[in-house]
């Protein structure tokens, strides 16, 4: 990864001499112009690259097909309220559009991300059209503002992602694709789930170790979207080295479950989450990530069809519903991952 | 300090130039991005009157960016303001309101693209500020500020020392 | 990560870098030597992340001011969380109308919090100018424009490096508040509004009351 220079300010004497890109904002870009975003190439290495996003109707506002950025906000138990539009600042470098802050960068990277893996998954027969259109809130005020920084989120019920900007000098987390699928991942969870993106979701009505358990395997799954359609076990590590969401560890969910101990901030559902995301690829390493994913969403399906409340009634289905390879290594993984549990191998 | 309050108090009001350092709270496409600024201002007008004209001109430079697409910015803002100026002593409080232009200059360097931009962003700027004797003939400054350019607006706070006229 | 506002929202009382919104006193200042100590509560909206809870936030501060000059004073606060100063300069009087700016300086810092936090804070401008108008020896009325930046950031540390993300929060409004003294006590209540234009928060406000107790002046007032 090269170290980049900050580049020589350009000369004032440019606005005299009527040079390209000098004098008033133009105030619109050219149409199906590309843009220049944080692309993922296929060996997982990030780049800046030039790219168009048709699926980007308006880059200025990030308005689209996928949906619409919005300039703060607030996030309140009623709700999202929507805050001023985006002004993504921008001018041409030949036929390219060059957002003119990291803020711009971000906000275009996660949208191409967002428009790569919407188109990967409706190649795959999985219909998540009643995801979008989705806002997306760039730093918006919330009870979350005292740890706000370098993130990205999803908020169940509302078809919003929360974008913080950027404070490391790594891949910017709303950039990464792995952690834009693993926050899609939680959007499609409540579809899978619940038969519906941006309704009612029954389950934040239960007891709190409940709802934890349930977290957990919504951010198992997230992993398993992230992991599977990059076919990337350890995503993260492009931005921030985080070795325990690293899906080929040999995690075990014993002492992982929530517990009436917790409370409501104690107990942290990644831990058990990357046992069911390590599950499936167990299953990968056997078959193939789409056959992994497809078994994922199917046994999700299942799972919240039934209103089961408890995650590890996942896996049993799961396993039930896996056929030959797939079915082994479930087997397998399961029995040794979930040693508490009857798995019916 | 109480010797440096007594000699304000004893002082007449009195036009000032100087420079200052701001904070600056420059918006982006998405937020505000704060970044040290400098300020050279000129509080200007007859002393016993109760208005006010106030030149500023504010440069800063910021450097932004990750390891594949850095950025570096320079602003340069004019303004021109009028307002009222009261004082019950030598220290005078001014609020004032008027154009202001900022001239922008964006260098973008990546491995994909890399370009220039410079943008010339008029809006209105409104301040209020307090200004007032130090030792002497030194005076000091400060004030807090808001201006328009583009579809946003920038704040602005800053301390100041100078030359009283 | 997803959000559960119910959950989060509880126990972040401790964790939370706030400000104040109300207002605590008008445009006269304290007499060279004259002393004011006193406090205040209220129920405010948007000074702090906790607010977007759902729940209005009650804030109790003690304050302190002392007169170090003609139509000069200077203030010291502390609420939850945070503390600052201020100075009041009353910088026009005819008949019974005051007018005074105190700019102050305000803010806080918590440690490390949880997990790759490791440490957030806040820094603030307080910017409000008073107009009061004496509406007899025990009454008066204060009002005027209030402005407040405020610049909240939260340190990193991971495995990747370290890192800090600020932003910054503009509470642009107004203030009134009406004012009692009898002898040496001053009462006041007070409401204040705020729109948030930098990111759109929607409106801040603050209703509060406060007390205090002032020193004899060393000239009639």
């Amino acid at each position: 990864m090269r170290l980049l220079t900050p580049p020589a300010a350009p000369p004032l004497v440019a606005l005299l001499l009527g040079a390209s890109n000098a004098g008033c904002t133009p105030p619109v870009p050219p149409e199906g112009a590309p843009l220049l975003v944080i692309g993922r190439d296929a060996s997982g290495g990030y780049a800046p690259v030039a790219r168009t996003l048709p699926e980007l109707s308006d880059p200025i506002a990030l308005d689209g097909e996928l949906g619409t950025g919005f300039r703060g906000g607030a996030l309140t138990p009623d709700g999202y309220h929507e805050g001023g539009p985006l002004a993504i600042d921008w001018a041409l470098d030949g036929d390219v559009l060059v957002p003119l802050d990291e803020d711009g960068l971000v906000l275009w990277s996660f949208y191409a991300h967002l428009a790569d893996l919407r188109a990967e998954l409706e190649a795959g027969g999985h219909d998540v059209a009643p995801i979008f259109p989705v806002r997306i809130a760039y730093t918006p005020a919330s009870v979350l503002d005292f740890a706000a920084a370098e993130n990205a989120a999803f908020v169940l019920g509302q078809r919003l992602f929360v974008l913080f900007p950027d404070a490391l000098d790594s891949v910017p987390l709303a950039a990464n694709a792995g952690v834009v699928r693993h926050e899609f991942g939680h959007a499609w969870f409540e579809l899978l789930v619940t038969g519906e993106s941006g309704g009612e979701v029954p389950w934040l009505d239960e007891p709190v170790v409940v709802i934890q358990g349930i977290n957990s395997l919504g951010e198992g799954f997230s992993d398993m979207v992230a992991t599977l359609t990059l076919d990337e076990p350890d995503f993260f590590a492009p931005s921030v080295p985080q070795p325990s969401r690293d899906v080929r560890s040999d995690a075990i969910a014993t002492g992982r479950y929530p517990s009436a101990e917790d409370g409501p901030l104690g107990y942290d559902p990644y831990a058990l989450g990357t046992v069911y995301a390590a599950l499936l690829w167990d299953v990968r390493e056997a078959t193939s990530p789409a056959m992994a994913l497809d078994l994922a969403v199917g046994s999700l399906q299942t799972w919240g069809a039934a209103g089961d409340r408890d995650p590890d009634r996942f896996v049993q289905i799961l396993v039930q519903r896996a056929s030959g390879d797939a079915r082994t290594a479930a087997c397998d993984s399961a029995t040794v991952r979930f040693p508490h549990l009857d798995v019916p191998c | 300090m109480l010797i440096l309050v007594a000699a304000a108090l004893a002082a007449e009001p009195a036009p000032m130039v100087g420079v200052g350092l701001d904070v600056v709270a420059w918006h982006t496409s998405a937020r505000h991005d704060l970044h040290p600024a400098l300020t050279a201002f000129a509080h200007l007008g007859p002393s016993t009157a109760p208005w006010s004209v106030a030149l500023e001109a504010t440069t800063a430079r910021r450097i932004d960016g990750d390891a594949f697409v850095r950025y570096r910015t320079v602003h340069l803002r004019a303004d021109a303001l009028a307002g009222v100026a009261l004082g019950t002593h030598a220290t005078r409080f001014h609020a004032s309101l008027g154009p202001a232009l900022t001239v922008r200059a964006v260098a973008v360097a990546s491995d994909a693209a890399s370009t220039a931009a410079t943008r010339l962003e008029p809006g209105v700027r409104g301040r209020v500020a307090l200004d007032g004797p130090l030792v002497g003939r030194l005076g000091w400054a400060w004030h807090v500020g808001a201006t328009t350019r583009g579809p946003g607006l920038d704040w602005d706070a800053g301390l100041g020392f100078g030359v009283r006229l | 990560m997803t959000l559960r506002l119910p959950l989060v929202a509880a126990g972040l009382l401790l964790g939370t870098a706030c400000s104040t919104l109300a207002t605590m006193e008008g445009a006269r200042t304290l007499e060279p030597g004259q002393a004011q100590v006193g406090g205040g509560l209220s129920l405010q909206h948007g000074a702090s992340p906790l607010s977007y809870s759902g729940v209005p936030i009650p804030q109790v501060e003690i304050a302190g001011r002392v007169g170090v000059a003609p139509d000069v004073d200077v203030g010291l606060r502390a609420y939850l969380l945070g503390m600052g100063f201020d100075t009041r300069y009353r910088f026009w009087q005819g008949g019974r109308w005051h007018l005074a700016v105190a700019p102050g300086l305000f803010g806080a810092w918590v440690p490390a919090l949880t997990g790759t936090v490791a440490g957030q804070g806040s820094v603030e401008l307080r910017t409000p100018v008073t107009a009061e108008v004496v509406l007899s020896d025990a009454w008066s009325v204060s009002f005027g424009p209030r402005l407040v930046l405020r610049d909240q950031w939260n340190s990193l540390a991971v495995a990747g490096g370290r890192g800090a993300v600020s932003r910054l929060d503009v509470f642009a409004g107004g203030s009134a508040r009406v004012e009692l003294r009898a002898r040496r006590l001053v009462v006041g209540l007070s409401g204040d509004a705020f729109a948030q234009p930098a990111r759109h928060g929607g409106l801040g406000w603050s209703a509060g009351v406060d007390l205090g107790f002032r020193s004899a002046p060393r000239s009639p007032d």
